[in-house]
């Protein structure tokens, strides 16, 4: 079972990316709340209950669709956040929620069994037995894939369990098993799975050191690189550490995710959605993404499967680009 | 001699033994377990490879007569499971464990999903940070939780406090911080996952990085990202008992694991002061560093004296 | 084509030969009226925790102070580079202009190091993210100060932006014609400058008929 469309999911921090998203020509358009609900609460970014009926009513008007991210593993008795969460989703009638939390799936499938639910990436389900865990106790229609597994692998996945699945074609590498990372917190005390920051602004710091900038997260230095040298995010699993004597980026390289040469692949395997990575980055990254991606998309239901020219180079971590786990020996 | 005791007192705390992290050779590991079967003060051990399915045929033929002694020792014996499945090969692993009868400590959803109706331990690597997660499970069976080890005081309190089963907390050893599925010990050989030459177990304890102003922060297992530091919850321990935590793991690491085992049992059973016991402590564990701040819900390389 | 983005040659022009208090009492204005157009982008900064900004444009003899969070937005022109700051933002002033309208991506420019951030991060995330929420166009700010002077303002800038693109175009032709070392034709530049000269001018004094007629209105 081939789909064949391929839905092009991306993300909004803000509401005026959202609108920048669909203009460019997004299907779908992913947000989150301006709390702890959500994996990606930087300060300043997200939506507020107002903006996020506003943006569903701008995407609807327009035919597409706005997706929750409620995704992060709520605190022991404080879990009140996520549930609200929840039910201000439903009621501004959006049409998914992104789900990671095995008590919060528990929570939407009883409370709003009727709102649609989608498993996060936070869930780490790499696996069919997973998938169908999820699927059988909460009624999830589609699956995000964690960014672990090759072209082969996802084809696998889909024809054993037949389920909707959505995966990564563009941004971070994440070379972690997502949801459960606990090294940004084992720096910081800010928790990616409980308070949805991942290497915080707040712990972040660049110091000059001679001719060179350190950055630093916490009280840990992550890496030293020299003026002009391409920079990575701030986050522990980009740094570089020294091992046999020798400083080398040990778990990930500063390089972006872009699967755009490989869209017709990612078809055929039998995906169901793109998902453009990035809530956290701005309008017009997200308006130049979405639109190189739409370009490709078009060509490709037309039956062009020549790759496209891609300027994404320049936008991505870094500033180079990989295809990341979808091609073997990455791993 | 210990165990008839343990039954009938109900809420005594019992002590673990967690599956062992790291690629020992076949036959270092099996002596380390009947070591463990023959004198350590320990009631539950649990065997199973968690890191890297490419290591679990070396220790296949042993497995047998481990479990065997550590059962005949009165301990029981627990199945960990990989923390990350992705292949056919590794969920079919996990299914002839379930059929073997083993009862299985789950590190990946896929094992709830092959255990359907069987009592089981959740393991650390599923997330269990509050009680509706935790209500769920244990309407599917759960019959004990091993938190994550992020999960700081104020939520054990919570979780362990309200819970109908058994609560375990690991309190000794190098955390595991991450799953991952490149191999980052290959890596740093310069070779792949595939073509690794298992160099994972040129480090029995890990190996050490440094960050490029020489902190040591990270210890690299294979494709599992481990604390440097060793956690180290001996002034916990009582609070920990108070808040209904019925389980407390240690983590093998290359050190005199039945001198560990001795050490926090006696603070346990209050016949040793925690103070007293870490001093003792730091005779085995040479320069590596205590950690506590997850428990304190500070970042987790902090160490929090105890007050 | 209508321009539609601030020419920067000419605001980097203006602002390398405006007196400091000059430009103060300019941005004092351009504050104010985009208190008027983005309220939204005001109660948002006001709302952040207070935090203080130092802007340092390479290319330009002054540096900024942006103070937000508290109740509070300001923005002023300082020389001095040692007052205290929570965070500093370094680059050009056509890389600062475009990050201010959302025209490209802050990360970007952070990965391929066109902009530089040292002290707390927290503050500059929070400001970039409060600031991508609007779409901001400086040139109808910019150009808004000019009252009923709004159209020409906008034409005679646009104007500017265009013959200073045929400049460069020129430039870069010339250069390719000859050997790469060779300087383009003296005369060809002088009367390039010559026009931007004349055409700055005519905006200077649709400044000042700008504020003719906001005294005699007074």
């Amino acid at each position: 079972m081939t789909p064949s469309y391929l839905e092009l999911v991306c993300p909004a921090g803000t509401p005026a990316s959202l609108r920048a998203a669909i203009d460019a020509g997004a299907d779908t358009v992913y947000c989150g709340f301006r709390n702890c609900t959500n994996a990606r609460n930087y300060p300043g970014l997200n939506f507020d209950q107002d903006e996020l009926v506003e943006g569903i009513a701008y995407a609807h008007e327009r035919g597409r669709k706005v997706l929750v991210a409620i995704n992060t593993f709520p605190r022991a008795g404080d879990e009140k956040p996520w549930h609200q969460a929840v039910d201000n989703a439903a009621e501004a009638r959006a049409d998914a929620i992104i789900l990671a939390d095995i008590g919060v799936l528990d929570y939407a499938t009883r409370h709003q069994p009727s709102m649609r639910r989608h498993l996060s990436v936070q869930a780490s389900a790499a696996n069919a037995l997973s998938i169908a865990f999820y699927r059988d106790h909460f009624d999830v229609k589609r699956v995000v894939l964690p960014r672990v597994l090759s072209v082969e692998d996802v084809a696998a996945l889909i024809k054993e369990t037949g389920m909707e699945t959505e995966v990564f074609a563009f941004g971070s590498v994440g070379p972690m098993s997502e949801g459960r990372c606990f090294l940004s917190s084992y720096m910081t005390g800010l928790s990616p799975t409980s308070e949805g920051v991942c290497a915080p602004a707040s712990h972040v710091a660049y110091k000059e050191d001679g001719d060179c900038i350190k950055s630093c997260l916490g009280c840990v230095t992550l890496n030293k690189f020299s003026k002009g040298e391409p920079a990575p995010y701030p986050t522990p699993c980009k740094g570089r550490y020294v091992t046999h004597g020798q400083a080398s980026y040990l778990f990930e390289e500063p390089i972006g995710l872009n699967a755009i040469d490989i869209l017709p692949q990612l078809k055929a395997a039998g995906v169901t959605a793109l998902k453009i990575e990035g809530r956290q980055r701005s309008r017009a990254y997200v308006a130049e993404v979405v639109g190189a991606f739409r370009k490709a998309l078009d060509g490709l239901a037309q039956g062009n499967t020549e790759s496209s020219t891609n300027d994404l180079k320049n936008i991505a971590e870094g500033g180079r680009e990989t295809f990341g786990a979808y091609k073997k020996g990455w791993r | 001699m210990k165990k008839t005791t343990t039954k009938t007192k109900k809420a005594a705390s019992r002590l673990t033994l967690g599956p062992l992290f790291f690629h020992w050779p076949a036959e270092k590991r099996r002596d380390f377990y009947f070591r463990i079967a023959d004198e350590a003060d320990i009631d539950s051990v649990y065997l199973g490879e968690v890191v890297c399915s490419k290591r679990e045929p070396f220790f296949e033929d042993f497995l047998p007569a481990v479990t065997a002694r550590l059962r005949a020792a009165g301990k029981e014996v627990v199945f960990s499971t990989l923390a990350l499945v992705t292949s056919e090969r590794e969920m079919k692993a996990i299914l002839r464990r379930v059929e073997e009868g083993f009862l299985i400590e789950a590190n990946d959803v896929a094992c709830l999903q092959a255990l359907k109706d069987k009592p089981h331990v959740i393991g650390p690597f599923i997330n269990v940070f509050n009680e509706s997660s935790r209500d769920f499970l244990i309407r599917n069976k759960a019959k004990r939780i091993v938190l994550p080890v992020e999960i700081p005081a104020a939520s054990i309190k919570t979780v362990a406090g309200g819970s109908k089963v058994e609560t375990e907390v690991m309190v000794f050893g190098r955390q595991p911080l991450s799953v991952a599925m490149r191999c980052y010990h290959a890596r740093s050989h310069g070779l792949n996952k595939d073509s690794c030459q298992f160099v994972c177990g040129q480090n029995p304890d890990g190996l050490q990085t440094q960050t490029v102003d020489g902190q040591q922060i990270l210890t690299v297992n294979g494709t599992q990202t481990m604390s440097h530091g060793y956690a180290v919850l001996l002034e916990e321990l009582a609070s920990l008992q108070k808040m209904g935590v019925t389980h407390f793991r240690l983590s093998p690491q290359d050190i005199d694991m039945v001198e560990t085992a001795r050490l926090y049992r006696a603070v346990l059973n209050k016949t040793c002061a925690p103070d007293e016991a870490e001093i003792k402590l730091k005779t085995l564990t040479a320069d590596v560093p205590f950690v506590n701040g997850f428990l304190h819900g500070r970042e987790g390389l902090a160490w929090v004296q105890g007050t | 084509m209508q321009q539609n983005h601030l020419p920067t040659p000419l605001a980097r022009a203006a602002m390398r030969v405006i007196p400091a208090s000059v430009l103060q009492r300019m941005i004092d204005a351009l504050m104010r009226g985009m208190r008027q157009s983005h309220p939204r982008l005001f109660s948002n900064l006001e709302r952040l925790d207070a935090a203080v900004v130092r802007i340092e444009p390479s290319d330009l003899p002054h540096n900024f102070t942006l103070a937000f969070g508290h109740g509070e937005t300001s923005l002023t022109v300082t020389s001095s580079k040692d007052s205290v700051c929570s965070a500093r933002l370094k680059g050009k002033l056509a890389a600062l202009l475009d990050l201010l309208e959302g025209r490209i991506d802050g990360d970007m420019m952070f990965f391929s190091r066109s902009i530089e951030i040292t002290g707390d991060t927290s503050v500059m995330v929070a400001l970039r993210n409060t600031i991508d929420r609007e779409e901001i166009n400086l040139l109808d700010d910019v150009t808004a100060l000019f009252g009923p002077f709004a159209r020409p303002a906008r034409h005679v800038a646009s104007l500017i932006d265009k013959v200073g693109q045929r400049m460069k175009e020129r430039i870069q032709e010339i250069n390719e014609e000859r050997s790469p070392d060779a300087q383009p034709a003296k005369a060809e530049c002088d009367a390039m400058r010559a026009e931007v000269q004349a055409l700055k001018t005519r905006l200077a004094k649709l400044e000042v008929r700008r504020q003719r007629t906001e005294v005699s209105s007074q």
